[in-house]
């Protein structure tokens, strides 16, 4: 069965300024595929240009150079309208420190990315009880993200980014924060989206979770190298 | 739909953010507070200034002695006046009669297209309602009444509100006299009557007649007369002021020409507050009121600041998470306006209360919707700049800053 291709990124790069003339190469010369229901892993150093290519891909930053293909449109010549749309409609995040607004109860930060839409309010609650008792938390869907554990928060997080039935899901340092059982906890969520068709892509320091990774790319002062599990 | 759900949502988060609600929205109320005093004074003063300054008002010193034809007469020649005392014209003028029905009821007539001309109910006395539009509708003074028989000298005391319904019948005839509005007696200076002795109204002048068809009066006999005239020019200005005084002056010259037999006896009221003093007046109230709306305008910028500089990361995430500029905007603005809007009811709850203990007449003595409506409106006015501000820090924040380490 062949695969979509949801990202296709070419000859991307990206360049920073640091100082008056000292030029940073954050990315040099990506080559990369996205395919549905693919869960890739990024490796590398701090400062190695993950965070930078997470940005690039899902359109919260331009590269310098390189093209973007997500679904086949070419997002570099998105403008800012068409870039919130794209994150609006296709893009998940789950963020290393989940994120959350601390005024929100559990069920109020999953609908949050859906407040803006024309939902009935009845089925987006309906949606988001739905998410948050598949993943295991619906006792706690009107707690405030004060009153959960760190685990709780980042199920909460994902719920959050999957209530748009994105296409892609990046995750930076998804399980940072939490300690190495919640972690795979986490990381088995994700795999569980992944096989659903949901295409994922975690930035991780995290060696133990390669296991779960459908390929592994690793960055290092901005490029990459693939090697397959 | 969507925006609406947001700026909704946006409500509801910035009530639960409790200590920074509370805080903001005191110091909003106290800043609505003075806002509110200061509009109120602004709107008593222009109006008392409208008559002080522009207008000049006529009284009969003698009751029941002035007969309607010399009352005419001398309207006509003042209005003569304006070629002798250099006005081009007389800008506006009313003629209002009055007359004791009974012992205990005064009735007084009003000029329907100019109401607020009545020397006894010029605009800065109505506390509550309106003036009759209609030939039913009645206005009175606040509080309570002694209603006093003529017969055998017996008072009935009763309060009197907005929407009750005086019925007058004489076995035959009925007139139904709904009240509209109320006035405040206790700055009352033209008619030197106890009012708590006698029930005032001030009606329609042709239900002025019907009242005294049911009393059985004789028209001729018991009319007595006030006149107010406003002369053209701006409020505080040396040229109108010059004006009224020349006004005055003809109609002293006037008086001072014939005898009772020809216009009867009338006093002018001549005292004026110098001009200077309504100006000092003025600018002390407007320096006070431009104060209270600096002070506003930097605690929503303060606010607006705080909420975009602190909740940055928010922001961001909102941006990843989909949300278009205008969509945060929305829930940011939502904040403040939660905020400024609930301080302005809070502080119209002070006021209220302040005038309310602070008044002779409980229950009436309160706000006029006039001086309400400028407040909401000025406060309003006040958080545009911390909207604005925002607005730009706003579109300053990348989605992408969801992204970098705290």
């Amino acid at each position: 069965m062949s695969m979509e291709v949801i990202i296709e990124a070419k000859n991307l790069g990206k360049t920073y300024k640091r100082g008056r003339s000292e030029v940073v190469h954050a990315l040099d010369d990506i080559n990369l595929k996205l395919y549905e229901a693919e869960m890739i892993l990024l490796y590398g150093p701090s400062g190695s240009g993950k965070s930078t290519l997470l940005n690039v891909l899902s359109g919260l930053d331009n590269p310098t150079t390189g093209t973007i293909k997500f679904s086949g449109d070419d997002i570099t010549e998105f403008n800012q309208k068409q870039l919130t749309d794209l994150r609006r409609n296709d893009v998940g995040f789950v963020f290393q420190a989940w994120e959350l607004i601390d005024n929100l109860t559990a069920v109020e930060n999953v609908e949050a990315p859906m407040y803006p839409e024309s939902v009935p309010s009845n089925v987006l609650r309906t949606d988001a009880i739905t998410l948050l008792r598949r993943l295991d938390l619906l006792d706690r869907e009107y707690h405030y993200p004060k009153e959960m554990s760190g685990g709780e928060q980042q199920r909460v997080a994902l719920a959050r980014a999957l209530i748009k039935r994105p296409k892609v899901i990046f995750a930076d340092e998804p399980t940072g924060n939490l300690d190495s059982e919640t972690g795979h906890l986490i990381m088995r969520l994700l795999k569980t989206v992944c096989r659903q068709g949901t295409a994922i892509i975690i930035a991780t320091h995290d060696e133990e979770l390669r296991e779960y990774a459908d390929r592994i790319i690793r960055l290092h002062d901005g490029k990459m190298t693939e090697e397959r599990v | 739909m969507g925006k609406i759900r947001v700026l909704k949502k946006s409500i509801k988060f910035t009530v639960r953010s409790k200590r920074r609600f509370i805080v903001f929205l005191l110091i909003f109320a106290i800043v609505s507070s003075f806002v509110t005093f200061f509009i109120n004074d602004i709107d008593t003063l222009q109006t008392d200034l409208y008559l002080e300054q522009k207008g000049l008002i006529l009284n009969q010193r003698n009751e029941f002695s002035v007969f309607n034809n010399q009352s005419t007469r001398l309207l006509n020649e003042i209005l003569d006046i304006k070629a002798s005392g250099g006005l081009e014209a007389v800008e506006n003028y009313a003629v209002s009669r009055y007359a004791d029905l009974d012992a205990g009821l005064r009735i007084f007539s009003l000029d329907v297209k100019n109401p607020w001309m009545n020397a006894d109910v010029n605009p800065s006395l109505i506390q509550q309602g309106k003036y009759p539009s209609t030939a039913n509708e009645i206005m009175v003074p606040t509080g309570s009444f002694y209603f006093k028989s003529t017969s055998n000298n017996v008072a009935i005391k009763s309060d009197i509100v907005v929407g009750q319904v005086l019925e007058f019948f004489d076995g035959t005839d009925l007139i139904e006299l709904t009240v509209v509005g109320t006035f405040d007696t206790s700055k009352m200076t033209q008619i030197n009557v106890d009012v708590k002795e006698k029930l005032w109204i001030f009606l329609h002048d042709t239900t002025y007649d019907s009242m005294l068809d049911l009393y059985n009066i004789d028209e001729d006999a018991s009319y007595t007369y006030s006149m107010s005239f406003v002369v053209p020019g701006l409020i505080l200005s040396e040229t109108t002021y010059q004006a009224i005084n020349d006004l005055n002056d003809g109609i002293k010259v006037i008086l001072s020409e014939n005898n009772t037999d020809s216009y009867g006896i009338w006093a002018s009221q001549a005292e004026f507050l110098p001009l200077e003093d309504s100006v000092k007046k003025a600018t002390n109230t407007l320096v006070s009121l431009g104060f209270a709306v600096i002070g506003g305008i930097i605690l929503s910028i303060m606010l607006s600041y705080l909420i975009s500089r602190f909740r940055r990361r928010e922001i961001a995430v909102l941006k990843a998470l989909g949300y278009s500029n205008g969509s945060v905007r929305t829930t940011l603005v939502g904040e403040v306006l939660t905020t400024s809007i609930s301080g302005f009811f809070v502080g119209m709850t002070l006021v209220q209360g302040i005038l309310f203990y602070t008044s002779d007449f409980k229950f009436d003595n309160l706000l006029r919707w006039v001086a309400f409506l400028a407040s909401f409106g000025i406060i309003v006015l006040i958080t545009l700049p911390g909207i604005f501000l925002i607005s730009r820090k706003i579109l300053g924040v990348s989605p992408s800053e969801a992204f970098r380490d705290k």
